[in-house]
């Protein structure tokens, strides 16, 4: 294992686009911007969340990481080795070491594998454990609070929660220092949501795992995450420290989303409640200048957010925004 | 708690009792509703709340009486008066009239419901001559001013669209439109907001709540979110292995919870506002409905639960006013105490969910 300094995760100005293809000759007509333009960090036994609804980016994001989809352009960087450009053996090396949660395990399951086959087929994929598969099998199932006896049984046979638990022993079966988790508890209801957070929480602290944990719950993600970035129409409108993030939104969308989450404790109808007008805009056409500019209710909103991308300001420690009204060069609004 | 309708208040509007709805199953009988009671009175909003396999979903199916026949069936005894009159007991001509024109309903996922083969205009407009007598013209027109009504921008236009050219919120308001095209006096909303993003979510419950106070009709919400309940209901019903476990006003329920279910549901849920590291979980898993356990269902994975619990159920013990829990700890209060004194000395004990 390379303990070299620097992030484990280097993404630099990310773009996924998917094209438009129309008529017999599948003529391009367009892009779906999916991803457009994301640079983050995710440092060694780091948790970043990545929050943000359909349509935002976040599922291309953490699958292009891994190269399940290849990008357009932009760099992504694996412990210091660009991984658009491995070739198949290097990517081979790199899914020892950086494994994916999906959101339906009975999807991603094999019917006709027992649990204890489906698991053992990682290990033979990476050629571990040898001579000692069931063990390490019986092991793997122990860690994610599975018993042995379950190693024989069909997916069919469990509940969703147990299923995610094993989506989550296949995903640890190579020890992976990386772990992208997309939506791993949407599907779930929620006295079993609370134990599959608490297993990958735990886990993920006791291995020292990294990770990318993408969720459109803004309450998941902050409770799973050490820092959170939250994505809008392909692009990072805000990233920083969880606790600051959630305390001091800077950008109007992460206010807005915040607000949005209904919560048991607060009862209804909040006064300071922010309800955006209209819905998110296609991506195959995003707006120019700031891409939330149309549903924005910032007070100095104007002409000016429509000119031109808004960079990502760092404002405290780490914590950064794209919004140009709040830029710490700004002058600040008048309350 | 604030809105009252101005229908002057004779008895309930709606009253369900000892409503019991089982389906034949591979695996034997399945008792997915099983002997529950409640009320709504004219105006009012309740809340019916549960995990998945709780029986809301069919609760919400028996009172349309929509329950697919012949694998589901409302068992005799099962009781379900609207307005004075027995449901069970109406003929499907009968019935018919009252699905749209009295009661409504709307569902999780609005592209299944709606034809994808006729403008979403002329759906609405279908749905207002099945139920009046109108020209084609005023029907058309009666729809474009429900679609105003539901807040669908330009609606003459969209009018003309396909719900394929629509999105999730779009549509969803759309079937808002056709369930409230005959103002019903009640609307039973089915996970209405589950598929949608949460700033959808929330402009959604915002014109459910203004649409409800501006027709002063009544609505059954049912989800699986409390936080959706705590916004926008006046009382809920927490349902849990096919009965209601626990039922009472919002505020005070969510505030001060009775049952150890929503109790556990409650602290299960992450907050954004909350630093904790780890949730407090409720161990095992629901239920099947082939085979409830005997006693209190919840007992098995109750942290307060006794041999007493076990053996016999409880019923729903009234707890102060207009509060109900299904749980023998209101009738043994003293139980509570001594759980809460043990927890005291050992705090965070429990929170590895064995797996059954």
């Amino acid at each position: 294992m390379n303990d070299s300094e620097g992030p484990l995760v280097r993404v630099r100005d990310l773009v996924r686009h998917f094209p438009i293809r129309r008529g017999v000759f599948g003529r391009t007509v367009g892009a779906i911007r999916a991803v457009d333009g994301v640079s983050f960090d995710v440092g060694r036994g780091e948790t970043l969340g990545l929050v943000g609804e359909s349509g935002s980016g976040k599922t291309t994001t953490g699958r292009t990481l891994l190269r399940l989809i290849e990008p357009t352009s932009g760099s992504i960087e694996f412990d210091g080795i660009d991984v658009a450009s491995m070739n198949r053996a290097q990517l081979r090396r790199l899914r020892r070491r950086a494994q994916i949660v999906f959101q339906d395990p009975y999807g991603s399951l094999n019917p006709r594998l027992t649990v204890g086959d489906a698991i053992a087929e990682v290990l033979d994929v990476h050629a571990l454990a040898r001579g000692r598969r069931a063990q390490r099998v019986d092991e793997l199932l122990d860690i994610v609070g599975l018993r042995p006896e379950h190693a024989r049984r069909y997916p069919h046979e469990f509940s969703g929660g147990q299923r995610q638990r094993v989506g989550i022993a296949r995903a640890l079966a190579v020890e992976p220092d990386f772990i992208v988790c997309d939506e791993p508890v949407s599907a779930l209801d929620v006295s079993v949501q609370a134990q599959v957070l608490n297993l990958l929480r735990s886990l993920q602290q006791r291995l020292g795992i990294a990770c990318l944990f993408i969720a459109h719950d803004l309450a998941v993600v902050r409770h799973m995450s050490d820092r959170i970035a939250v994505m809008y129409l392909g692009q990072i409108v805000e990233i920083g420290p969880a606790a600051a993030v959630i305390a001091n939104p800077v950008h109007p969308y992460t206010r807005a989303l915040l607000s949005a989450v209904p919560r048991v404790q607060q009862g209804r109808r909040r006064p300071d409640r922010i309800i955006l007008g209209g819905e998110s805009p296609d991506p195959a056409a995003p707006p120019p200048g700031c891409p939330f500019h149309p549903r924005c209710s910032h007070p100095l909103r104007d002409v000016e957010c429509t000119l031109a991308r808004p960079p990502l300001e760092m404002g405290a420690p780490g914590h950064a925004a794209a919004c140009i009204k709040e830029s710490p060069r700004a002058r600040k609004p008048v309350s | 708690m604030t809105v009252r309708a101005k229908v002057p208040a004779a008895g309930p509007l709606l009253e369900v009792s000892n409503l019991t709805t089982v389906f034949h199953t591979e695996a034997g009988e399945a008792r997915a509703v099983d002997g529950v009671s409640f009320s709504v009175d004219a105006g009012e909003t309740l809340g019916i709340v549960g995990e998945s396999g709780c029986g809301k979903s069919v609760t919400s199916l028996s009172i349309m009486r929509l329950v697919p026949e012949p694998t589901g069936r409302i068992v005799e005894g099962s009781s379900i008066v609207f307005r004075g009159r027995q449901l069970l007991s109406l003929d499907s001509a009968e019935m018919r009239g009252v699905r749209g024109n009295d009661i409504a309903m709307i569902f999780q996922e609005p592209m299944t419901s709606l034809n994808p083969v006729h403008t979403v205009g002329a759906q609405i407009a279908e749905t207002i001559r099945h139920h009046r007598r109108t020209t084609r013209r005023e029907a058309r027109d009666r729809a474009v001013e429900m679609m105003r009504l539901v807040g669908i921008p330009s609606p003459a236009d969209r009018a003309r669209d396909y719900p394929h050219q629509l999105s999730g919120g779009q549509r969803q308001r759309v079937m808002i439109a056709i369930a409230l095209a005959c103002d019903p006096d009640l609307l039973i909303a089915d996970e209405p907001t589950t598929a949608l993003d949460v700033t959808i979510q929330a402009q959604i419950l915002e014109l459910l709540a203004d649409l409800r106070q501006k027709l002063g009709m009544a609505l059954i919400l049912i989800t699986h979110d409390l936080g959706v309940v705590a916004e926008v209901c006046d009382r809920v019903a927490v349902m849990y292995a096919g009965r209601i476990v626990e039922e009472g006003p919002v505020s005070r329920l969510f505030e001060d919870p009775r049952h150890p279910y929503t109790q556990g549901l409650l602290r299960a849920i992450p907050r954004v506002d909350s630093t904790s590291t780890r949730l407090e979980v409720i161990a095992g898993q629901v239920p099947s409905a082939t085979e409830w356990p005997a006693g209190c269902r919840f007992h098995p994975r109750c942290p307060m639960a006794w041999d007493r619990c076990a053996r016999e159920e409880p019923g729903l013990i009234q707890v102060g006013q207009g509060r109900r829990s299904r749980c023998w700890l209101e009738a043994e209060p003293e139980r509570r105490d001594h759980a809460r004194r043990i927890v005291a000395h050992d705090p965070g004990g429990s929170d590895r969910g064995p797996v059954r």
